[in-house]
């Protein structure tokens, strides 16, 4: 047996070391899709405001013939058939995150163009938006109401419902002062935990990461 | 020293020390965009206003309600037992507690379902699980429960199983004598008409 001196030791230790950096950096595999936000930079687009385009301006657009503007439509191919807006693109939601319409977003971004979604109802659009916005598209707005109030009629243009004008997010109706009028028996400050239940908030001891070996 | 082991050592130090400085690329308490838009598209975070009301008058403990809504609207009115998280603090660490949780299923609720839905999506990206979205929103509960539509005639019977169920949540969110019966109120006296038997006339005589 060849005796291994110290030296030689640790010369093959060296090596090996150095070919296991080599090796991890051939094997790094980049990850396809990554964040280009932070959750924190998102929650301040939405505070902002940022992104969502109101239907009277979307009718403006789309009857100016912008070509600088580009419209998505998120529903299915049967829907677009059926009633999709004229020069709009049908990318259905299941897919959003194939190869090819990442890549006509990138163009899209490239080319300066703006690009405007709406879908089935305002979640499945909100949803879209998040997800491609957290993936670095800055240049998509979306618009927040269901499909029916941007069907069209006999003529491919736009037409307004009333409910257009309603802000999705703005109570029906008061509901304390309702509560206050039509309950049987007098509920004071209504809501605040009324059953007693004790929440108990749960200190999550932070993992340390585990280190390797010992 | 010869060469050859000077060479050696520097090749080793050099990659120790890039990968000291390797830029930090995959964040562990992130999901990949990939599984994100799968969980966004998956609509079970969806609870319908009238499972909520079922497990608030079940005094389901397993429930947790969460109003994302701003504090003054909080204040004003919210579902009983329900805590505050606006939407703007929804990343703060002291909200936390309250959303991310293993123990208990996390509802989240606005005015309609948009706010609380923009909430979700952030709190799926950090991984939490059991956070729920009831659908509609107040504005579905006042129109569901507070004002619950008669079926029409033609309705099949679960229609109408599912009015009796929310009239009577109802009674139970507003208080007894919320409910109006159709014709007048309670406290109509009513008189009953007490007919007298005729007598039989037998045949014959």
């Amino acid at each position: 047996m060849i005796e291994l001196t110290k030296t030689r030791r640790l010369t093959i230790a060296v090596v090996a070391f150095i070919l296991l950096i080599i090796i991890g950096f051939l094997t790094l595999r980049n990850p396809k899709y990554i964040y280009s936000i932070s959750t924190q930079e998102m929650l301040d687009e939405l505070k902002k405001g940022n992104g969502q385009t109101d239907i009277k301006e979307l009718e403006e657009i789309l009857t100016s013939g912008d070509n600088s503007v580009v419209s998505v439509d998120l529903r299915n191919p049967y829907e677009f058939e059926k009633n999709g807006l004229v020069n709009a693109v049908n990318i259905p939601v299941s897919e959003i995150m194939t190869d090819e319409s990442i890549s006509f977003f990138e163009d899209m971004q490239s080319e300066l163009k703006e690009v405007i979604i709406y879908g089935e109802n305002h979640l499945v659009s909100n949803s879209i938006w998040m997800i491609l916005r957290q993936l670095g598209f800055d240049n998509i707005n979306v618009i927040l109401h269901d499909y029916s109030v941007l069907q069209d009629q006999n003529v491919k243009i736009i037409n307004l419902s009333q409910n257009a004008e309603n802000k999705l997010e703005t109570p029906i109706t008061d509901f304390a002062e309702y509560i206050n009028n039509n309950a049987g028996i007098s509920i004071e400050n209504s809501g605040q935990k009324e059953y007693t239940k004790q929440i108990i908030p749960t200190r999550r001891k932070k993992k340390a990461a585990t280190a390797g070996g010992c | 020293m010869s060469r050859k082991y000077l060479i050696l050592t520097i090749v080793a130090i050099i990659g120790a020390v890039v990968l000291l400085f390797l830029p930090e690329r995959s964040n562990q308490n992130e999901i990949k965009p990939e599984d994100l838009f799968k969980e966004v598209t998956n609509p079970s975070r969806y609870l319908s206003v009238d499972h909520v009301a079922q497990r608030i008058i079940e005094q389901d403990p397993s429930i947790l309600l969460v109003d994302v809504r701003s504090e003054d609207q909080y204040k004003e009115f919210s579902l009983s037992g329900s805590v505050n998280v606006p939407l703007d603090s929804v990343l703060s660490v002291n909200k936390q507690d309250y959303l991310n949780r293993d123990d208990l299923d996390v509802v989240l609720y606005s005015n309609d379902d948009l706010y609380a839905d923009q909430a979700w999506i952030l709190c799926a990206r950090l991984r939490y699980k059991n956070l729920y979205v009831m659908k509609g929103g107040l504005n579905e509960w006042y129109a569901s429960i507070l004002n619950p539509k008669e079926p029409s005639e033609t309705a099949p019977i679960e229609d109408y199983e599912l009015y009796s169920f929310r009239l009577a949540a109802k009674q139970y969110f507003l208080g007894g004598s919320s409910i109006e019966i159709d014709g007048g109120s309670q406290k109509e006296n009513i008189i009953v008409k007490r007919r007298t038997k005729k007598a039989v006339t037998a045949g014959g005589c």
